[in-house]
């Protein structure tokens, strides 16, 4: 297979990229539950930005890791696939702008991303998280534009409508 | 890329999908061990300190839930005073800090503080604020009339040393 092919095949959707959404995904279901597990302190990590009125961060508190976890679980099983890659795709756009205002400010607080710092991964916010999420919103966006995903309920509920017909 | 008619239809789902993740997260926040209170930041704040009336200051003290405590000076205590509460006087500061400290266990006991000194008066909230500011975080409620009322209604009061 040359090399043209084989960019061709990645774009439309081989096993690479069935890898990296599953990948993906469950990054988002590790991060999402260790939020869920302490919404106050994720509510403390969003108002350090210092971009979400008072009255919202609650809210946003509440929504974002639940969404974490329900991006991961579409992400990882295939299923939804295009709204969750391009929700995803979304949040990786915002959370770069938001890094990079803070950084701009000349801040320094931990992002409270993926839950890395439990690795010992330092995720103080830096130019290295933004390009960081810069190469995942590029990832969610090749998901988002796949034409066919390998390791997905979508594609096994596809073949199971196609023997029918 | 992606036509008209295919985006509205991804920006449903993904509507669809975002507030369904809210509606969970608020189903989960009901039975959470930790569970979080859905009000900003400043209101928090500024509802540490609550006026209430004397009737509801009467209420908690019927139901022997409050701890008042009289912001007024030592003789004014001791003329008349709501039954059981004990003086933590706005003036002069040293002694404030002194009492504050003699009754921190007190203070810090499941009651609720109930703080009052004359109609008109700001001691009790500059009082209510130490002792938040000594790291107390339930709510600090403030008689907003004063002991007078309470007295004119024949309320329990209690007087000397």
């Amino acid at each position: 297979m040359d090399l043209r092919s084989a960019a061709k095949s990645f774009l439309y959707g081989n096993r690479t990229i069935a890898l990296l959404r599953m990948l993906l995904g469950a990054m988002f279901l590790y991060s999402g539950y260790f939020k869920v597990l302490d919404f106050a302190s994720f509510a403390r990590t969003i108002d350090l930005y210092g971009l979400v009125p008072g009255v919202v961060i609650p809210f946003a508190a509440l929504t974002i890791p639940v969404l974490e976890l329900i991006l991961g679980l579409f992400l990882v099983t295939g299923y939804q696939v295009r709204p969750a890659s391009f929700i995803s795709l979304l949040m990786m756009l915002v959370f770069s702008a938001a890094i990079s205002i803070n950084l701009a400010r000349g801040k320094t607080f931990d992002c409270g991303c993926f839950e890395l710092g439990r690795f010992g991964i330092s995720e103080d916010i830096s130019y290295r998280l933004v390009l960081r999420d810069l190469a995942m919103a590029v990832v969610f966006y090749l998901v988002f534009n796949a034409k066919r995903h390998f390791y997905s309920l979508e594609n096994l509920i596809e073949k199971r409508r196609l023997r029918h017909v | 890329m992606i036509d008209p008619a295919e985006y509205k239809g991804l920006v449903r789902q993904s509507a669809v999908i975002i507030i369904a993740a809210f509606l969970l997260g608020l189903a989960i926040n009901v039975f959470h061990p930790k569970g979080f209170v859905l009000v900003g930041r400043e209101s928090l704040e500024r509802k540490k300190i609550v006026g209430i009336t004397t009737d509801e200051a009467k209420h908690k003290f019927d139901r022997s839930s409050g701890l008042f405590i009289d912001t007024r000076d030592g003789d004014d205590f001791a003329a008349g005073r709501i039954r059981g509460a004990i003086n933590v006087p706005a003036h002069p500061e040293s002694l404030t800090m002194i009492k504050l400290k003699e009754y921190f266990d007190t203070i810090s006991s499941p009651q609720e503080l109930v703080l009052y000194c004359d109609a008109g008066c700001d001691s009790s909230e500059s009082i209510a604020a130490k002792i938040i500011g000594l790291g107390y975080s339930r709510n600090v409620y403030v008689l907003k009339d004063g002991m007078k009322p309470w007295v004119d209604r024949g309320f329990p009061v209690d007087n000397g040393r």
